[in-house]
């Protein structure tokens, strides 16, 4: 599903943030990707997420190769990977139930076709009664709510959340957590940047340790 | 007043957030741009109706003047110049003007003289046939051999004159057309551009989520078509008000040209103006976006 071959990353003309970075997620894996402040987890996800592109090496993804893929099909390959941003980016002049249906109505989808999976899905991260506030109105856990609603409202193949129960209680993380490893059963591929020990015992999973831009092997992922 | 803010939205709130891009000052730049489009086309329409007028009625007249000459009595040569013109293929009729009505003509420069003191001469007026082509060199040299102080002047001279002239507004015209178009499309282009910046954090989001170039491009550009239409139509109201008001307030002489006062069958040109305003907006908002998304 992802693969990468001695990646390497540096915004402009700065130093190098990712390094040698090379490893390979399986199609249906779980996977944590842990590692300090500052060592690099967004910046991965974003090559991931197609927001960024490698400065060297290579990112296959989908079995394509991403630095050969022209630019006018990125946007098809961005609409099969959900994600979960660090700091939520939802839109505060559409409602949450809107912000949920964004991948829908971006994919050209009726209302209709999809009124029902949105509700399911906002009612099932527990804001069913919030549905049409706006995203200034609500808290951070619940931003964080309707984000993760968002990134899997249309089942994408491959969901990649970054820091996705930061924002809420030990109870609701756990319950979130359900909901990435219910989804992680169906078929998807999930990668979850996380500093969340808790979280991480909760599933057994891969975890894949970045230290300062580099995989730290001499700590030793575990696999499952 | 709201009674619930969390009411679901009547309609689906729009992808791209209204304002950030001096939507305000727009609508007065595109309102003015139509204004000066209508009134630029009323006279760009109003010289080729001058240039036709004058085609049609200068050429349908043209005049022979006879003079003293040596060696060919008056009487003669008037008389032979009327024989002449008969005979011409496209001359429709010839007509001696009496003393009275040459003595009108020349009131303006000779002002009120005893004509029967100074040579005057003779004017035939000429009404010429459209349908039927004149060879006025022919006609002029007909007219030398039997009226030897006889001059031809079918206004060619002064019609060619007015038709280059009106043909020079009429371009001139259309050239200002173009930049006021060009004009509008570059201040669509600041206001794009501006929306874009303010609602950065939008795009992103839009083109994070999978959303092409052409769907971010179909949430901006509605609401520029919107509101280059609305813009248009406003100037064109006031240019409409303009031309009233002239017609109504002003003297008969502030409309010099009545071929330039704008006529109902100009309508239709006139409702292009909000027409265009609106398609000039959305293209530019298009390619602008398009451009904004290929740089990001
Ligand atoms: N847009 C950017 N431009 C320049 N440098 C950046 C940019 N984004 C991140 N960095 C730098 O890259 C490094 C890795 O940042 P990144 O956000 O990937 O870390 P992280 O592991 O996600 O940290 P955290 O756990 O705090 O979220 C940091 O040194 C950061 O300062
Ligand atoms: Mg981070």
């Amino acid at each position: 599903m992802i693969r990468f071959d001695n990646v390497g990353m540096r915004y402009g003309g700065g130093p190098e943030v990712l390094r040698d970075v090379s490893f390979e997620l399986p199609e249906g894996s779980l996977t944590f990707l842990t590692g300090p402040s500052g060592a690099g987890k967004t910046t991965l996800l974003k090559l991931i997420s197609l927001a960024e592109r490698a400065t060297r090496g290579t990112v296959s993804m989908f079995g394509r190769d991403l630095g050969a893929t022209p630019r006018a099909e990125l946007p098809a390959l961005r609409r099969r990977i959900g994600v979960v941003f660090q700091d939520f980016r939802l839109l505060d002049h559409l409602t949450a139930y809107e912000n949920v249906a964004l991948p829908l109505r971006i994919l050209g989808r009726p209302e209709r076709e999809w009124r029902g999976d949105v509700e399911e899905i906002v009612n099932w991260v527990g804001l069913g009664e919030r549905m049409h506030a706006r995203p200034p109105t609500l808290s951070g856990g619940e931003k964080q709510r309707i984000a993760i609603a968002r990134a899997v409202v249309s089942r994408p193949p491959l969901l990649i959340a970054d820091e996705p129960t930061g924002s809420v209680d030990p109870d609701m993380g756990a319950r979130l957590m359900r909901l990435f490893i219910e989804l992680n059963k169906l078929g998807t591929s999930v990668l979850i940047a996380t500093h969340d020990r808790s979280l991480i015992e909760t599933a057994d999973a891969r975890e894949l340790r970045l230290f300062a831009g580099r995989i730290n092997q001499a700590a030793g992922a575990r696999w499952t | 007043m709201d009674v619930n803010p969390e009411a679901r939205p009547v309609k689906p709130t729009p992808l791209f957030p209204r304002g950030g891009g001096g939507e305000g000052a727009l609508f007065g730049v595109m309102a003015i741009m139509s204004f000066l489009a209508c009134l630029t086309l009323a006279l760009a329409l109003g010289a080729a109706r001058l240039a036709h007028a004058w085609e049609r009625g200068l050429s349908g007249e043209a005049t022979v003047q006879i003079v003293e000459s040596e060696g060919v009595a008056m009487e003669a040569q008037v008389e032979g110049a009327l024989g002449v013109l008969r005979a011409t293929p496209g001359v429709a009729a010839a007509r001696r003007l009496s003393a009275a009505e040459s003595a009108e003509l020349l009131r303006p420069w000779l002002g009120d003289v005893d004509l029967a003191a100074v040579p005057v001469p003779v004017l035939i007026a000429v009404t010429l046939d459209a349908s039927v082509a004149l060879d006025s060199a022919a006609l002029r040299a007909e007219l030398a051999r039997v009226a030897p102080g006889s001059s031809f002047d079918d206004h060619s001279r002064w019609n060619e004159g007015l038709t280059a002239a009106s043909a020079t507004i009429g371009w001139s015209a259309y050239a200002i057309l173009t930049l006021i178009a060009l004009a509008a499309a570059a201040s669509v282009i600041f206001a794009v551009r501006a929306a874009l910046m303010a609602h950065r954090d939008v795009v992103d989001v839009l083109h994070r989520t999978g959303a092409r170039p052409g769907f971010i491009a179909g949430q901006v550009q509605g609401r520029f078509f919107r509101l280059g239409g609305e813009a248009g139509l406003v100037g064109l109201a006031g240019a409409a008000l303009f031309v009233v008001a002239i017609a109504a307030f002003g003297s008969t002489e502030a409309l010099p040209l009545p071929a330039l006062t704008p006529t109902w069958g100009d309508a239709v040109w006139f409702a292009l103006v909000p027409a265009a305003a609106a398609l000039i907006a959305m293209l530019t908002a298009r390619l602008e976006v398009a451009r904004f998304l290929a740089r990001a």
